[in-house]
């Protein structure tokens, strides 16, 4: 003989009952990732003491503002050049062969070596101590790798 | 090289013939761009607003998608010239939008502009993006339109004219920026909308989006817009070339696969088992993403489907067991719960005997819960006492089909109906009841030259574009159709040799109809001799024919009857077993096909094996080792009765509101109230619940695995998406613990074990199993040991011993009257947003924006009478109860017949205070439609029950398809073709970049 009825007693879980068990429920995960949650506190302390955890802190607690102040100043054309160098310069170095760039560093590192070497010595080569190094193997190897290069790079120049 | 074959690149290929070039490669796997042909339902080569899929045709440029593949045809998909076309049509693209994927919540790897423009490998704007001058219009409650986003590709304009058409939204190609417009351009919620979500569901980019998806897809889609704007401002600026853009954008969709997970589910309202994939977030969920490959609904929802699922994260899910304890309910453990209900369930069984519990089962609920249940109460209880839903509504349909082809199922499945050259709906409102089944017969009604008749009281939307809408005389459905079968007979335009080879009892048949001439018809329907005669004609000039009925047919004290007179119009004309043909009981619930099926019926075991064949009782003893009763057990409607009478004495009901959806539920409610012991499990605090013993908490289709069988007796599997919400569990568990706990040893993990052993005793689901219905497979039943399943049945033979269908005379019952006071007639049933008596469709804010509460629909004639406006506060009084309700005046209804909608959970205004306990002679389902009313005049005046922004007071646009035409004739619009030809690419490559 049961009427219809509305009325739902709910287990009056008190704030604190409702504490309890999330406590325990942290405790529990807590004790199971122990290793990995001691590593972490000593990370996290050496992060305060050099004080990047206030920085990290000063930062989320602004982050609209400072999103806002980020952008206005990398939405301006001198940050656009930038930007768009840093890829130009980045895809420039995707297209160089490493084994080519080695060796022409290399040699660049060498003649650096030799060029200073002659600094300070302060020689001064006249018109036919040129045209004689010329036919220097070494430099005439020089020479003519960088004429190729100018070649290539007029054409580069021209296909766009 | 054969002749018969197209050369593709060099290479040539066999092709299907009729198909275009761009399926054509489809299938061969080349990639060919077409953003408006990425959703095949809407068709490949319909739209033609994208030009991406440009390519040569023995040396001309051609669309892929509009040009048919031919014998000897030369295709190229690579030269130079082609990517020059596809890199201009992308180009024209991204005009119109902005490709700042990274921080765009369509960025999940499935966007078509991206996936576009990737392949293209598109470097930079060709054009420069131009915002369109209109706001974004964020008005309806579940999605958005940003008009800046979008590539006018009209996919949304196509799936709303001629796939669900609705026929709400179009593009404007004729102002100087077009873009899609709502009706005669009005804010979408404004607009005659339906929210099916179609256009949402095929936008290939952002530009209509889900609101939930907005701000939660993506890992920086949330960030505020005075931010957002000049980052996206800077990525334009400093734009290297879209690759790096892509690429990070890429990075960032495959970074969401952690964070979004995607689950296949069946929808959890009406019969036509939709299935798609849930999104979710957490417990959030993201979206519903349909995809063309589900078996039933392709890309296809309504608005329950797509946006009804906010009851699964309510806060009034019921979370923990109650036990009532005076005067109210107090929380309980599960084991206190189970300990006190097997505690009390063998005292009263001890007490009183095994028939004086009951047990209702869900039709909301999996096969698996369903089976698990007859289950228990044969085994554990041993009472054949269970019931279903399907008693308030298709078995009388169920027996019409079982007396004369054999099965109580759909004849085929939506294929069928579509296919139709006719389609016959009696008593039934698809467009609103089974919305996407209703599409199929719309889209074919539109575009494909399907006839379509619709019988019904009320003018609804199917009734509206029918090619005859004829509404008798309520309860009169058996009249005209035996007299028009009678007339087809005597007209000699009856399928003799089909008659001849395959059905009985066709000269008994002739001799019961003999009463049933043409102007007995006109005198008891109401509808004359000559529109009896014309739709003879009509059907007798069809070579297919579809029969649709619902409750309008089944919920009569003659509701099996008339259903047998369908079936026996379907077997004189020979529509059955041959496509396109069949009879079609359009089924309520998601799972009130497999309720029935997996044997939650007091005559049927699982399969429809009857309880009291020997033989079978033997197979399930066996394997259940234990007796089984032999006597069928009381259906609903006689639990009831029989509780009233003090037979029994305990109930378990689970996930059923049998206090709001019964008939006559006065009578109902002093029934439970008599009840010793009752339990009832559910998602929610049901008004069943209030008379509860004991409430368990149970878990919805998104917290659990199972199948549904869809009203084609298509079985589809769901996936658990969530872990049940507090202690709540899944219906399986809560049935294998009390059974347990009542000394039963059961032990299913998982519930493809209780589909395995289901498939291993009835023969109907032989070959059914959860391997076999991965990802979007699925079985339509009977299903053989091999898995081979029936998608159309009766094609050899029909299910009786000689295989042969049985014409089944019938008689006219007239209808239930309660007197001569009572002046009009109820009508009642369902509309379109909300389901059942709501209690998972208020929960959603968007849906009750929409509908808030239900109404009374009154012909303008009566309120005119009556002096009542849209608004007024009527009270119905029938000689069981009264109710009250707001009118809406509309002429959806005539003269004194109203309609008024099931979907409330105020008891006040529920339908079925009114409703009597009389019921189908044959079945006992309740004869809902037949009730006469007084109604009384409360307030005259009063705020409507229908706010304006309802999609009944929209103003839909009708055309045919997105009218690229109106696109091609814009003074500015060169063709592609002609573009590359003045840009000279006519000899050799191009020396272009990309």
């Amino acid at each position: 003989m049961a009427k219809a009825i509305k009325q739902i007693d709910r287990k009056i879980r008190t704030p604190e009952d409702r504490r309890t068990e999330e406590l325990n429920d942290i405790l529990s995960s807590l004790a199971e990732q122990k290793e990995s949650l001691l590593q972490l506190l000593e990370i996290i302390e050496e992060l305060r003491k050099s004080g990047v955890l206030d920085m990290i802190q000063g930062v989320l607690a602004t982050r609209h503002k400072l999103g806002l102040l980020a952008m206005e100043e990398l939405d301006k054309p001198t940050v656009h050049d930038l930007v768009k160098s840093g890829i130009g310069a980045f895809n420039f170095l995707t297209k160089i062969d490493p084994a080519q760039l080695d060796r022409i560093l290399n040699g660049m590192s060498e003649g650096l070596k030799h060029s200073s070497e002659q600094l300070d010595k302060d020689e001064k080569i006249g018109v036919w101590g040129m045209m004689k190094s010329v036919k220097d193997p070494a430099v005439n190897r020089s020479l003519s790798t960088f004429i190729h290069f100018l070649e290539g790079m007029g054409s580069g120049l021209k296909a766009k | 090289m054969a002749d018969d074959k197209i050369t593709i690149n060099g290479d040539s290929y066999s092709f299907n013939e009729g198909e275009t070039i761009l399926e054509t490669v489809r299938n061969l796997e080349v990639y060919v761009p077409g953003i408006c042909s990425t959703q095949p339902d809407l068709g490949i080569g319909v739209i033609q607003t994208c030009d991406t899929c440009y390519v040569e045709v023995n040396g001309e440029m051609k669309r892929a998608c509009a040009t048919k593949s031919a014998p000897g045809m030369q295709v190229n998909t690579q030269s130079g010239k082609v990517k020059e076309a596809q890199h201009e049509a992308m180009s024209r693209i991204l005009e119109n939008h902005e490709l700042y994927c990274t921080v765009c919540d369509n960025n999940n790897g499935n966007c078509e502009v991206h996936n576009a423009a990737e392949y293209l490998e598109i470097e930079h704007q060709e054009y420069d993006f131009r915002p369109k001058p209109y706001p974004q219009d964020n008005s309806h409650p579940f999605y958005r339109y940003e008009p800046d986003q979008c590539i006018l590709c009209g996919m949304c304009v196509e799936a709303c004219q001629d796939l669900q058409v609705s026929e709400v939204l179009s593009i404007d190609w004729e102002r100087e920026i077009p873009r899609v417009i709502w009706d005669n351009d009005v804010p979408i919620d404004e607009s005659s909308c339906v929210s099916c979500g179609h256009c949402v569901s095929v936008c290939p980019c952002n530009a209509l989006m889900e609101k939930s998806m907005l701000g939660e897809a993506g890992y920086m889609t949330a960030i505020p817009n005075d931010v957002l704007e000049p980052m996206i401002n800077l990525t334009k600026e400093v734009e290297p070339g879209y690759r790096e853009i892509l690429t990070i954008s890429n990075i960032e969709a495959t970074m969401r696969e952690d964070r979004i997970k995607r689950t296949k589910t069946v929808c959890t309202y009406c019969g036509v088992g939709c299935s798609f994939e849930v999104w979710t977030k957490g417990r959030h969920i993201l979206k519903i993403q349909p995809d063309e490959k589900a078996p039933v609904n392709g890309i296809s929802t309504c608005v329950k489907g797509k946006f009804g699922w906010d009851y699964v994260n309510s806060e009034e899910r019921l979370t923990t067991p109650l036990i009532r304890k005076g005067e109210k309910f107090v929380e309980a453990t599960w084991e206190e719960a189970l300990t006190l209900m097997a505690e009390k369930m063998k005292d009263l069984q001890k007490t009183y005997g095994n028939d004086s519990i009951g047990f209702i089962a869900s039709s909301k609920c999996s096969n698996e819960e369903n089976y698990l249940f007859q289950k228990l109460a044969r085994t554990v209880f041993g009472t054949n006492n269970i019931d279903n839903c399907s008693r308030y509504c298709q078995t009388p349909a169920s027996t019409g089909l079982m007396r004369t082809v054999g099965i109580g199922g759909d004849a085929g499945t939506i294929k069928d109906i579509e296919s139709s050259e006719l389609v016959l709906v009696v008593g039934a409102n698809p467009a609103e009841s089974h919305p996407v089944l209703a599409t199929r017969i719309k889209r074919a009604h539109k575009l494909f030259d399907q006839k379509l008749l619709v019988f019904d009281l009320r003018e609804n939307e199917l009734a509206h574009r029918a090619d005859m809408f004829i509404s008798p005389k309520p309860g009169t459905d058996l009249v005209w159709l035996n007299a028009i079968t009678k007339y087809i007979i005597d007209k000699d335009w009856h399928d003799k040799d089909f008659i001849e080879k395959r059905v009985n009892h066709f000269p008994e048949f002739v001799e019961s109809l003999s009463q049933y001439t043409l102007e007995y018809a006109e005198e008891k329907t109401g509808l004359s001799k000559e529109l009896l005669i014309k739709v003879a004609n009509i059907i007798h000039e069809a070579k297919s024919m579809c029969a649709l009925w619902a409750m309008g047919v089944t919920q009569h004290i003659g509701g099996t009857d008339t259903s047998t007179a369908i079936s026996n119009l379907l077997l004189v004309t020979g529509n059955y077993g041959k496509p396109g043909t069949g009879g079609y009981p359009l089924r309520g619930h998601n799972n009130v096909q497999g309720a029935s099926d997996f044997g939650t019926m007091p005559n049927y075991l699982p399969g429809y094996e009857s309880i009291e064949d020997d033989a079978i009782r033997a197979k399930y003893e066996k394997a259940w080792g234990t007796k089984l009763p032999k006597e069928p057990g009381y259906n609903n409607h006689e639990v009831v009765e029989a509780i009233q009478d003090g037979k029994v004495k305990a109930m378990y009901l689970f996930g059923e509101e049998m206090g709001l959806v019964d008939s006559n539920i006065n009578y109902v409610h002093t029934a439970f109230e008599k009840l010793d012991f009752f339990v009832v499990q559910d998602v929610f605090f049901s008004k069943t619940a209030q008379f509860a013993d004991l409430v368990l908490p149970a878990a919805p289709s998104l917290e659990k695995d199972g199948t549904f069988t869809n009203t084609e007796r298509r079985i589809q599997r769901f996936h658990k998406v969530f872990e049940p919400l507090g202690q709540a569990k899944a219906d399986w568990e809560i049935f294998q613990d009390l059974a347990n706990k009542m000394g039963a040893d059961w032990n299913y993990q998982h519930p493809g074990e209780i589909m395995e052993e289901a498939a291993s005793l009835a023969p109907v689901f032989a070959g059914v199993s959860y391997e076999r219905l991965e990802g979007w497979k699925s079985q339509v039943w009977p299903v053989q040991h091999d898995g081979t399943d029936t998608p159309l049945l009766y094609e050899e033979e029909f299910a009786f011993e000689d295989g042969k269908a049985n014409l089944f005379p019938v008689k006219w019952s007239p209808p239930y009257h309660p007197g001569e006071e009572y002046d009009l007639h109820l009508n009642n049933g369902r509309i379109l947003e909300h389901f059942h008596e709501g209690n998972m469709t208020y929960q959603s804010e968007g849906i009750t924006h929409k509908v808030p509460e239900p109404w009374l629909e009154v012909s303008p004639q009566l309120a005119e009478k009556r002096g009542i406006k849209t608004g007024s506060l009527v009270r119905l009084k029938s000689p069981y109860g009264e109710a009250e309700v707001r009118v809406w005046v509309t002429d959806q209804v005539k003269g004194n017949e109203l309609y008024f909608p099931m979907h409330t959970m105020v008891e006040q205004s529920a339908v079925n205070r009114l409703t009597s306990s009389y019921h189908d002679t044959v079945t006992h389902t309740p004869n809902y439609k037949e009730m006469h009313v007084k109604m009384e005049v409360i307030e005259f005046r009063g705020p409507s029950p229908i706010p304006d922004h309802n999609h009944r007071f929209g103003n839909p646009q009708p055309q045919a398809g997105v009218e690229v035409e109106r696109k091609w004739s814009r003074p500015e619009f060169t063709t592609i073709a002609e573009f590359i030809k003045r840009k000279g690419f006519d000899h050799g490559e191009s020396d272009q970049a990309n």
